[in-house]
């Protein structure tokens, strides 16, 4: 047997029964990663309650909202049993499912708020001036029918008075 | 031609034509605004209806239940339905007075369900439960776990005496209805529970 032999063997069975207790996450990693996850959930709250304000389709992303949410509660049960490693998993998973999503909530409510503009343009900006135009339009027609007529009339009696 | 007799016609045209632009506008402005918010919660039974809410328990039976949530808020809301159990001698929301002054059970949070609601929108949730518990002698049920959607919550401590008036021993569980406040950035008892109560039997 080689000199090396027991050496090396020794060294990777101490790798091998330290390695996990290396990795392993402790409680105050999980619950770290758990704050973490649970703070871009308010803060993907926040974005998605103004997209919804504006008036744009939130129904997709407060889907996806949901289910963080409830990989963040499945984490906190995890920490209740002690099962750090699965509860530190389940908080980045959270996390990580909301990647983007600030931006697209943000995006969602720049469009609906173009859109929102766009409709008050012309469901109340035109709605309103078309009425008035009308309205003055009407009477305008009407003074205009009114004169003519007039002067017709005056017109017809004149030369009758004529005849 | 007297145009004075056409007056009353050319009146309505005008009238009708201008309501007829303005109808965008009054659809907004004579709606009448809504005055009450507030957040609905229920539970209906297996046949997604207000019955056959299981009462008789047995052990290791799955039984299932819809929770609904309605947001009437004006605004898009973040819940959290903590999930909690107790017996009869232990701490239950207060249903009485009024609906700001009520307060959750004192118990803690064996889950918790996020919910995030449009306005005026609804959410519901169909949830299959199960308990494990033993029967230690005749007047004692020694609870172990509550398997809620898959997950298995610890009841570890939970125990339901004999009531000899009712014949039950009785296990009562509690969805209470908490809200996150965006200005406190806290969840706060949104004063809203709904609960189902048991006897927990010994088959």
């Amino acid at each position: 047997m080689k000199f090396w032999v027991v050496p090396f063997c020794v060294s990777l069975l101490l790798i091998l029964f330290l390695a996990p207790a290396c990795l392993a996450v402790d409680e105050g990693q999980a619950r770290s990663a758990m704050v973490e996850a649970d703070q871009t959930i308010k803060n993907c709250y926040l974005a998605v309650a103004a997209a919804d304000k504006a008036g744009g389709n939130v129904s997709g992303m407060l889907s996806v909202l949901q289910d963080a949410g409830m990989l963040l509660s499945k984490a906190d049960l995890a920490v209740g049993k002690g099962d750090f490693d699965s509860a530190y998993s389940l908080a980045v998973q959270s996390k990580a499912s909301l990647d983007g999503f600030v931006i697209e909530a943000n995006s969602v409510k720049d469009a609906a708020e173009h859109s929102g503009f766009m409709d008050f343009m012309i469901n109340i900006v035109g709605s309103s001036a078309g009425t008035v135009a009308v309205v003055v339009g009407g009477f305008a027609v009407w003074f205009w029918l009114n004169r003519r007529y007039s002067k017709v009339r005056y017109v017809e009696q004149d030369e009758s008075q004529r005849v | 031609m007297n145009l004075s007799e056409y007056k009353v016609l050319f009146i309505v045209i005008t009238a009708v034509v201008a309501l007829f632009v303005a109808s965008p506008v009054l659809s907004r402005v004579l709606v009448y605004p809504r005055t009450e918010f507030f957040s609905e919660m229920w539970l209906l039974g297996p046949n997604h209806k207000a019955e056959g809410y299981p009462f008789n328990v047995s052990r290791g039976q799955n039984y299932t239940v819809f929770l609904g949530i309605g947001n009437q808020l004006g605004y898009c809301a973040y819940y959290v339905v903590e999930v909690k159990f107790r017996n009869e001698t232990q701490s239950a929301p207060s249903s009485f007075g009024p609906i700001e002054n009520r307060t959750p059970s004192s118990l803690p949070s064996l889950f918790n369900i996020t919910a995030f609601v449009a306005d005026e929108q609804n959410w519901e949730l169909p949830m299959i439960f199960s308990f494990d518990y033993v029967s230690e002698n005749k007047f004692q049920v020694v609870f172990q776990s509550l398997t809620l959607d898959n997950e298995v919550l610890s009841l570890e401590g939970y125990v339901a005496s004999w009531n000899a008036t009712r014949s039950v021993f009785f296990g009562n569980l509690m969805f209470e209805l908490w809200i996150y406040n965006s200005q406190a950035t806290t969840l706060s008892y949104h004063s809203r529970f709904v609960d189902l109560k048991f006897n927990m039997t010994d088959y």
